[in-house]
C-alpha cells in the first residue's frame, strides 16, 4: 500500500518542528549555565578558531587563554 | 579569569581608575551561550584630571612594575589579554555607573547590564552586534522599562525597531 502524502508531509514537518524545538532549547541551555562553564567552552572555542584561521601576522594578538580551569 | 578580575580591582583600588565594568564579547558571556572572543574588554572611569588629553601611561606603567607586560593594546594579565577602554561616550559611562555586581567564583566583580550592551550594539551596530542582538533577545531575561529609557535617552529606539522588523517581522 503506497504511503498517504498528507501523513508525509505532516510527519515531515513536524521531525522540522521537534529540530527547532530540540535547538533552541539547547542554546538556551547553552545561555544559562555558570559563567565558569562558559569560559571553558570559550577557551576551546579559542582554540578552534586558531585551527581553522591561524595567526597570520605579529599584528594578530589573539591568544587562547592561559588559565586554570576548575 | 577569577586572578585577571583580582588583579584588575587591585588595580581600581590603586587609584589607576575610578570605576569599571567588564564589556563586550565577555560581558555578553555572561548572559548568553559562549562565543568565540579573545578580548577581555574593561571599561575604565579615569580619575579627574586638569588635562583634557587621555592617558593610558600610568595603567600600563603600573602592571610593567607588576610583570604584566602591554604588548600594542592590549595587556596579558595573569594569561589573558586584556584591553583598558576608557568610557568614550555617555552611554558607556552610564553603563558603567549602573553596572551589574556579579561574581566569577569568589570573587566580585562588574560587568555592564544586558540593557546597556543591547543600547551599545545598537550604537555600533556591525553584523556581529546585530547577531548577538538577536541571541539576548532570545536567551537572557531583558528589564524592558530599563532598556526602553536607555534607548530613549540615547535615540536609539528606531534602531532598535528597524532591527526587530528586519529579523522578526512587522
Amino acid at each position: 500500500m503506497a504511503a498517504d502524502p498528507e501523513k508525509f508531509i505532516q510527519y515531515n514537518k513536524n521531525m522540522v518542528q521537534e529540530i527547532f524545538r530540540k535547538k533552541e532549547e539547547y542554546h538556551l541551555a547553552q545561555a544559562r549555565l555558570p559563567i565558569e562553564e562558559k569560559v571553558k567552552i570559550l577557551i576551546e572555542l579559542q582554540k578552534m578558531s586558531l585551527t581553522i584561521r591561524p595567526k597570520q601576522n605579529e599584528t594578530d594578538k589573539r591568544l587562547v587563554w592561559q588559565i586554570e580551569c576548575k | 579569569m577569577e586572578k585577571t578580575i583580582q588583579v584588575i580591582e587591585k588595580a581600581q583600588n590603586a587609584g589607576l581608575f575610578s570605576s569599571y565594568a567588564i564589556g563586550g564579547g565577555i560581558a555578553a558571556l555572561f548572559y548568553i551561550e559562549p562565543v568565540v572572543t579573545f578580548d577581555l574588554d574593561i571599561f575604565i572611569i579615569l580619575p579627574e584630571s586638569s588635562s583634557p588629553l587621555i592617558s593610558l601611561s600610568p595603567i600600563y606603567s603600573w602592571f610593567s612594575a607588576r610583570g604584566y607586560k602591554p604588548s600594542q593594546e592590549q595587556i596579558v594579565i595573569e594569561g589573558i589579554a586584556v584591553q583598558f577602554i576608557p568610557v568614550y561616550n555617555d552611554l558607556v559611562k552610564d553603563g558603567v555607573l549602573d553596572a551589574a555586581e556579579k561574581k566569577y567564583g569568589n570573587t566580585p566583580t562588574r560587568v555592564l547590564k544586558p540593557e546597556y550592551l543591547i543600547a551599545l550594539m545598537l550604537q555600533t551596530y556591525r553584523s556581529k552586534d546585530k547577531e548577538r542582538l538577536s541571541m539576548f533577545l532570545q536567551e537572557t531575561t531583558i528589564d524592558y522599562p530599563l532598556l526602553d529609557s536607555i534607548l530613549l535617552k540615547y535615540n536609539l529606539k528606531t534602531v532598535f525597531e528597524t532591527f526587530k522588523e528586519q529579523y522578526y517581522g512587522r
